[in-house]
Order: C-alpha cells, then structure tokens, then sequence
C-alpha cells in the first residue's frame, strides 16, 4: 500500500516534468525551423563573402534609410530603362559585372572587391531603401556617389534591377 | 565759359579714366586657349583678375605606348598628358568638365592649383556623356597638376588621365624664346615591355610599382622639340606617376634655373644637373642653349629611358661653338688619318 502511494506520487510528479520536457522540446525544434536564415547567416559569416552581410549605411541613418519607399514599379519598361543605365551612364557594369556577379572588368581594382549582387543572403538582408542610399551616397570602398548623376527616379530602377540580377544573374540560376 | 569748357574736360577725363580702369579691373570674359603637348599656350600679357572659362572634355581613345603597342589610354582631350592650360593669379575661373558619350567611365578633375573641395573633384563626377561645372579662384602661382580623381584614382591615372595648369605670377615670369610642355607617366600593361599589339591594364603590376613602360608625352604632337643656337628654352615638366618620382634630367645640359616642386615665388635654384619631380608634382627648368645638340630629355634612374621609354629630344640647330664645345680627335681608329 506504501508503495502503491510511492507510485502515485511519482506518476504525479513525473507528469509535469513530462509535459514541460516536451513543450521545452517542441520549442526548439520551433527556434530551429526560425533560425534557418541564422544558419544561412552562419554559413555566410565563415565564408569569403561574409562582408556581404554588413550594411554601408551609417548605423544613425538605418532606420529611416530602410523605411524608404521604393517608388518605381517593377515592370519591363522601367527594367529595360534601367539596364541601360546599369550598362551605359551609370556605368554600374565596369565593376559590378554585365551580370551582377561583382567581376567587372574594372572589379580588380577594388579591394574589397565590387559587390556580388547574386548572393542570396546578400539580397535578402539588403533592404531596397539600402541600395538606394548606396547608390546615392557611394562608400568608402570606392562606389562612386550618384546622387548628383542619376535622378531618384532612375536610382530606384536600378534598385529593381539589381534585385532582377539577384534572381536571374549567377548562382541562384547555377544552382537551378 | 572758360570755366564751363574746363569742368567739361574735367569730366570727359574722369569718365574716360573711370573706364579704362574698370576695363583693366573687369577684363573682358575670355575662354582659356588650351595647348597639346608639347606647345604651351602664349604668356598672358593682361592682368590678372579676369573671367576665363575653361572647356576640357574626357574621353578614352585608343593609341600608341610604343611600337607596335597599343593601349586605351583615358584622357583629358583626347591626349596624354591633357592640354595645357594658363590661366593668371586672380582670375576667376569657370571649369566647364564634359565626358565623352562613349566612355565607359565617369571622370572628373582634381587641379591642384584649386583651393577648395578636392580640386574640384567631387563636383566633376561626369557620368559618360555628361557635363559638370565649378567655380574657382586662382589664387597661388606656380605650376600645378591636375588629374582624374574617380574611383579607382589610381587606375585613372595610370591610363593617363593627367595634365598641367599654370598659373602664371601677377607680372608674369621672366620672357624666354621657348616653352614647351613635358609631362611623365608610369604604364602598366598585362604583356612584359616591348610585347606587340593591344595591350590591357595590369592593376597588380601598377599596385607593385613595377611599370613597363615609363613616357614623356605618351599620346601627344609627335616630333622633337625645337630650339636655335642662343635661344632661352624653359620646360614645364609634370609628373603624374602614378608611381615613380622622376630624375628629370636634360642629357648635354645644365638648367640654368630651377623653379623646384613648381614653386613659383621662391627663389629659382641655379645650376641644376638633375631635378627631383614628384608623382603630382611639376618644375619649371630653364636653360640658354649654347651650342647646337640633340639634347635628351630623361629620367636619370636611366633603365626607365634606356629599357622603359623615358626619353625625349630638344633638337638644337645653329652655328657650332668651339669656344663652349668641341669634339677633339686623339687616339681611336682614325687617329693619323
């Protein structure tokens, strides 16, 4: 009888600590599945490319540069206008290659090298208004700014195109 | 009335006085007369002070580093070194920077006779078939480099984007019976020294300092320079490197005077052998030419005139001097004879 009361309370007992070693469980395997893109980021931070990852805006400006509103439309006009200017005044393409892949003829003249714009990470943490500012401001490393020779206009197209260079231009099309 | 009448000459000499000054003070606008290597424009005999435009375009044009070698070379007017440019201490200049609708490149200018944001350069950014334009006042004489200043500068201007501006003194310099326009760079191509046909930019050698080519003058007027028994020749000699500091020196001569590191103002250095010339840097030598000579114009780290290229000829024709110079015939093969 004294072990039968032993039992219960140990089956009383182990119920909570079975119901909370699942549901701590079920959470992890949950954390998991939302750290995919932090794996992704792992990856990344041990490769060549892992400067990729780090934004060239000014940590004061982040917030309000990544609230900017693309203002041109994604279609085939404003693609085709675009890629004439990537491969023509903005002479985006001597670095950063005719297909986005950062290996423009002028590309080994920068250290770090152009960006590689068919990174996937790299177009996934990127954020448009991002790009803008990069366009318009240019870095450190040697991106010229454009703020004087490209219209707003003509800057957020090139956004749309780099993000079409993204999907089309190198490894996301290799890997196909 | 004798008074009327001299109150009216009076005022008729003011006016023409008030004029003629304002005519000195306010000289008439002018648009800058640019030169190509190796001629120099004509010494300014106004004053200083006046409004003077300058035009210069940018392009990329194909053409000889030496024989049988061609290169793309990136220019200021379509030559190497750019075109010379004059311009007085005072004047007030209006810098108008167009680049060539088929360039692949933007360009821009860096002068370094300009006194604010990088020489003009950040407001040159010239898209390909674009234009920009800045004001600048020209306040120091002297002579003075100017060069492309877009990213990568240094690819820029080891292409050969690079030229002179004088900035000639209030009372301008010494009158002399020539000028001529000398400019050096260091190239670097993907084939070794003397390989044949097109020839691409080898960044890696330019970052090593290891130039194959080393020019006076690479893509200008063709031919020696000239001058006559007697005559006073002053050399504008420029060097935009990208590397080397050039040991400008004239094979046969003496530079009588030496405006070192272009230093227009100070006091000229005399007797000069060889000249120290700085990549972004510029001398002003002068020399009376006394007795007739092919003088060599070099750099005196002499593998880069003899094995490189650095090698120019100040053709002296006239009457020989056997009092300063003359050959003497002893011993030798024809000894006797």
């Amino acid at each position: 009888m004294k072990n039968l009361k032993t039992s219960l309370v140990m089956v009383v007992l182990l119920i909570p600590l079975y119901l909370v070693f699942t549901m701590l469980n079920g959470s992890a395997a949950q954390a998991d599945s939302d750290n995919h893109e932090s794996a992704e980021h792992m990856a990344l931070e041990s490769s060549p490319d892992h400067e990729a990852l780090e934004t060239k805006v000014p940590s004061g400006k982040l917030a309000e540069v990544r609230a900017f509103k693309n203002l041109v439309a994604s279609d085939e006009k404003s693609l085709s206008e675009a890629k004439a200017i990537y491969g023509g005044k903005g002479t985006c393409f001597n670095c950063h290659g005719e297909k986005g892949m950062g290996d423009g003829e002028l590309a080994s003249s920068f250290d770090p090298k152009p960006r590689n714009f068919t990174i996937p990470v790299w177009q996934k943490v990127r954020t448009d208004g991002e790009i803008f500012w990069i366009i318009t401001n240019g870095t450190e490393s040697g991106m010229p700014p454009f703020g004087d020779m490209l219209s707003d206009e003509e800057k957020w197209g090139l956004v749309n195109y780099i993000r079409e260079l993204g999907k089309t231009g190198g490894v996301a099309n290799k890997s196909n | 009335m004798n008074r009327k009448i001299r109150l009216g000459i009076l005022f008729l000499t003011g006016l023409f006085v008030s004029f003629a000054i304002s005519n000195i003070s306010n000289a008439a606008d002018e648009v800058a007369k640019l030169t190509t290597a190796p001629e120099v424009p004509p010494a300014l005999s106004r004053a200083g002070g006046a409004n003077v435009t300058v035009e210069l375009e940018t392009s990329e044009k194909k053409g000889t580093l030496a024989d049988g070698v061609e290169y793309t070379f990136w220019t200021f007017g379509d030559t190497v070194p750019g075109p010379f440019i004059r311009v007085k201490a005072g004047d007030n200049v209006t810098f108008n920077l167009k680049n060539s609708g088929t360039s692949k490149n933007i360009h821009s200018i860096d002068l370094h006779a300009v006194t604010g944001q990088g020489g003009g350069a950040k407001a040159t950014q010239t898209p390909p078939g674009g234009k920009t334009a800045f004001f600048f006042k020209a306040l120091n004489p002297g002579i003075y480099v100017y060069h492309c200043a877009t990213a990568h500068i240094p690819t820029h201007i080891a292409n050969g984007m690079y030229g002179l501006i004088l900035v000639e003194p209030e009372k301008g310099l010494p009158k002399v019976d020539r000028e001529y326009y000398v400019f050096q760079g260091d190239y670097y191509t993907k084939g070794k020294t003397g390989e044949k046909g097109a020839q691409a930019f080898d960044v890696e050698k330019m970052r090593a300092e290891q130039p194959t080519y080393v020019k006076f003058n690479a893509m200008a007027t063709p031919g020696n320079l000239k001058a006559n028994v007697g005559e006073t020749v002053r050399l504008y000699v420029g060097n935009g490197g990208p590397n080397l500091t050039s040991a400008f020196h004239v094979i046969g001569e003496i530079f009588d005077t030496v405006y070192q590191q272009g230093a227009v103002g100070s006091e000229p250095a005399k007797n000069v052998q060889t000249t120290l010339i700085p990549p972004g840097g510029a001398a002003i030598v002068e020399f009376k030419v006394d007795v007739p000579a092919a003088y060599i114009l070099v750099d005196h780290a002499i593998s880069r005139a003899i094995d490189k290229g650095a090698v120019g000829i100040l053709e002296v024709t006239g009457a020989e001097v056997p009092q300063i110079f003359k050959p003497l015939k002893v011993g030798g093969a024809d000894a006797g004879h």
